[in-house]
């Protein structure tokens, strides 16, 4: 089932992205359900706190009360992952860089071509709701989060002992251990080797006789052991 | 001579083995895989103790000694430098004390003279493995770990440069004594090594000097005065005024000059700059003043001339927050702090090819202010708060360091950090009620 919330101080405008998103959902064949908020005051935080998955957010970018970033910095705290989508009635379309640190999906000017950026938006939010999208974990005071789909692999450094997490562009050291990690992930990864997990979904070809994975990037690492025949047969 | 070598490499043997025996008892516990794990290394440090036992001079191959078991801990545990030097020190003072209790049982037991005892062959290895039962048998105590715990805290603000003269002191006494009561050294011997040793601590004085000048030179740079950064807020607010007042006359005289060269030439300067400065200050002012308005201003002048893409994203609860009903130094501390995040911000930006960097400021139960920025490469986050840590070259390395300092003493403020694969946010939460 998705949630989608819709908060706009103007009756009549929420009306109508109501009903564009009904429109929407006719043709998708999909559960779902419109929370409507007329602001964002104790009621619409009392809901935030409410476990409710498949989150789709529709903000006003300014309401009485508050402002739309603020709300959706209190959502980024308890919730990395739902799309949120801003209304905007501004000319320019809103901050930029804040959208990429907190990943909007989009802002769109209430005046213009209204339907289909909402409908746009909706089909990009609902791929992400689709996956899984991000691990999210504290480690010597700092939460990390990093996408699912730009991890390569995960590894250990038995000399100093720490867990790494190698992506294209870094590696993180965390004190995790590596079945702690392997409980905080999805189903695209398994483990090739005691020392290493590697993301299904980055891997393009393995050489069993090399003991030898390659990744999408081109990146290539000698970590199967045959104890994990069984993982390594769902690889490619 | 092959009886000597065997005897002293069966009694390096055994004190490895007790040696690492001590480190894994009291940092882990995964005793069997250390030696499974790393053979090589351990026969390497075993031949290097037995060498040192066999050839070097009474008087410094218990310092020798130590020194290879600090590389050693190094080497088995990458830990810090710190962790390095102590951990092999407490447990050299361990099987010290093995041994004294060693002595002890046998003068009580026995007329036996334990040094003698150590001239036969099986008596020796006795001597070494009875040391190191005494040594199982003690670190099995609570006692034992807890003190070790309580050194490693009350050392965690002890610089590495201090450290080292300390446990460099420390062996010196340790030697002096040991060479008095058992050596009878000649007094030659001991002017060559005490030199030696004085020649090394002042290196190691000079090098600490410097990196304390360095740590110096950037506690002043961040040392402002609440003052000043009130002040330059009242002369940016002056500022603010007769800009607009400088716009709004060349825009008058503009209508009157019939001139087209010169009305374009105005129409610049109201474009280019004056609408510039205007806009930076105009954004400026939804910060909350008391000294961070101020303080953040300058800092979006230096991002502005480094063509840095930057956002500021303040709450409306923030911006109207009185930082005068706040006490005087958690502001000035606050500043502090915020201004070495810029400045890394701007540092580590500057060399990228896309430039950002966002100031959030909101509050919740607290008041938040965060930064952040793209960022290349590792972070380091085990080392980032070290003097002298950085990825920005030689002389750089010391604001994190200050800042790590200033949260110690004030329990009002709490730093998190945030990493993702392309952003880098340090934020500050500050109890404010």
């Amino acid at each position: 089932m998705i949630n989608v919330i819709i908060c706009d101080d103007d009756n009549l405008y929420r009306s109508k992205v109501v009903e564009i998103i009904n429109k929407y959902f006719k043709g998708k064949k999909l559960d779902y359900k419109i929370l409507e908020f007329q602001d964002y005051d104790n009621k619409f935080i009392e809901m935030l706190k409410d476990d409710v998955a498949n989150k789709v957010f529709i903000l006003d970018i300014e309401t009485p009360t508050r402002s739309g970033i603020d709300i959706a910095r209190l959502i980024r705290k308890i919730d990395v992952e739902s799309p949120i989508v801003f209304l905007t009635g501004h000319e320019e379309l809103g901050n930029i860089i804040l959208s990429k640190v907190m990943n909007f999906v989009s802002f769109i000017n209430k005046f213009d071509c209204v339907e289909e950026k909402i409908n746009k938006s909706m089909d990009l939010a609902l791929k992400i709701l689709n996956k899984k999208q991000i691990l999210k974990f504290a480690d010597r005071g700092s939460i990390y989060t990093i996408e699912f789909n730009k991890i390569l692999y995960i590894t250990t450094d038995t000399v100093a002992r720490k867990t790494i997490i190698v992506t294209a562009k870094r590696e993180y050291k965390t004190n995790y251990t590596l079945s702690q990690m392997l409980d905080l992930l999805t189903n695209d990864f398994v483990k090739t080797h005691k020392s290493c997990i590697v993301n299904r979904s980055r891997v393009v070809k393995i050489n069993k006789n090399q003991n030898s994975i390659l990744f999408d990037n081109g990146l290539e690492i000698d970590m199967l052991s045959s104890k994990y025949k069984k993982e390594i047969d769902t690889l490619c | 001579m092959l009886e000597k070598f065997l005897i002293t490499f069966i009694a390096s043997c055994i004190l490895i083995s007790t040696t690492i025996y001590i480190w894994e008892k009291l940092n882990y516990k995964n005793i069997k895989n250390i030696f499974k794990n790393n053979f090589l290394k351990i026969s390497f440090v075993i031949i290097m103790i037995t060498i040192n036992y066999m050839l070097i001079n009474n008087f410094i191959k218990t310092v020798i000694a130590t020194i290879i078991l600090m590389f050693f801990y190094y080497l088995l545990y990458r830990e810090k430098v710190k962790k390095c030097i102590i951990t092999p020190l407490y447990s050299q003072f361990i099987v010290m004390i093995s041994e004294l209790i060693y002595i002890g049982i046998i003068l009580i037991i026995s007329s036996v003279n334990a040094a003698d005892l150590t001239k036969i062959f099986f008596g020796s290895l006795l001597t070494n493995i009875l040391i190191a039962a005494i040594t199982f048998v003690i670190v099995q105590f609570k006692f034992i770990k807890k003190l070790y715990d309580f050194i490693l805290k009350i050392t965690d603000r002890i610089k590495e440069i201090q450290l080292i003269i300390i446990s460099i002191i420390l062996m010196v006494i340790a030697n002096i004594l040991t060479a008095f009561v058992y050596y009878q050294v000649s007094l030659i011997y001991l002017l060559v090594i005490n030199t030696i040793i004085i020649l090394t601590y002042t290196v190691f004085m000079f090098l600490y000097l410097k990196a304390n000048n360095k740590y110096i030179k950037v506690y002043d740079k961040y040392n402002n005065t609440l003052n000043s950064l009130k002040e330059y807020e009242d002369i940016l607010s002056r500022y603010r005024i007769s800009n607009h007042e400088n716009k709004n006359q060349l825009l008058t005289i503009r209508g009157m000059i019939k001139n087209k060269k010169v009305a374009s030439y105005i129409d610049e300067i109201v474009e280019n700059k004056i609408k510039d400065d205007e806009k930076l200050m105009f954004e400026s002012l939804i910060i909350p003043e008391g000294g961070l308005r101020g303080l953040i201003y300058s800092k979006l002048l230096l991002m502005k001339e480094n063509n840095i893409d930057y956002e500021l994203s303040i709450a409306k609860n923030v911006k109207t927050t009185d930082l005068s009903k706040m006490d005087d130094d958690l502001v000035l501390n606050i500043c502090n702090i915020v201004g070495v995040y810029l400045d890394n911000a701007i540092e580590e930006v500057k060399k990228l090819e896309e430039k950002y960097i966002v100031i959030e400021m909101y509050k919740d139960d607290t008041l938040n202010i965060a930064i952040t920025n793209n960022y290349d490469g590792n972070i380091d986050i085990d080392n980032i708060d070290n003097v002298g840590y950085s990825t920005k070259g030689k002389n750089h390395g010391y604001g994190l360091s200050l800042v790590k300092q200033i949260l110690n003493n004030n329990k009002k403020i709490k730093n998190i950090r945030r990493i993702s694969e392309d952003e880098f946010t340090q934020e500050l939460r500050i109890r404010y009620k």
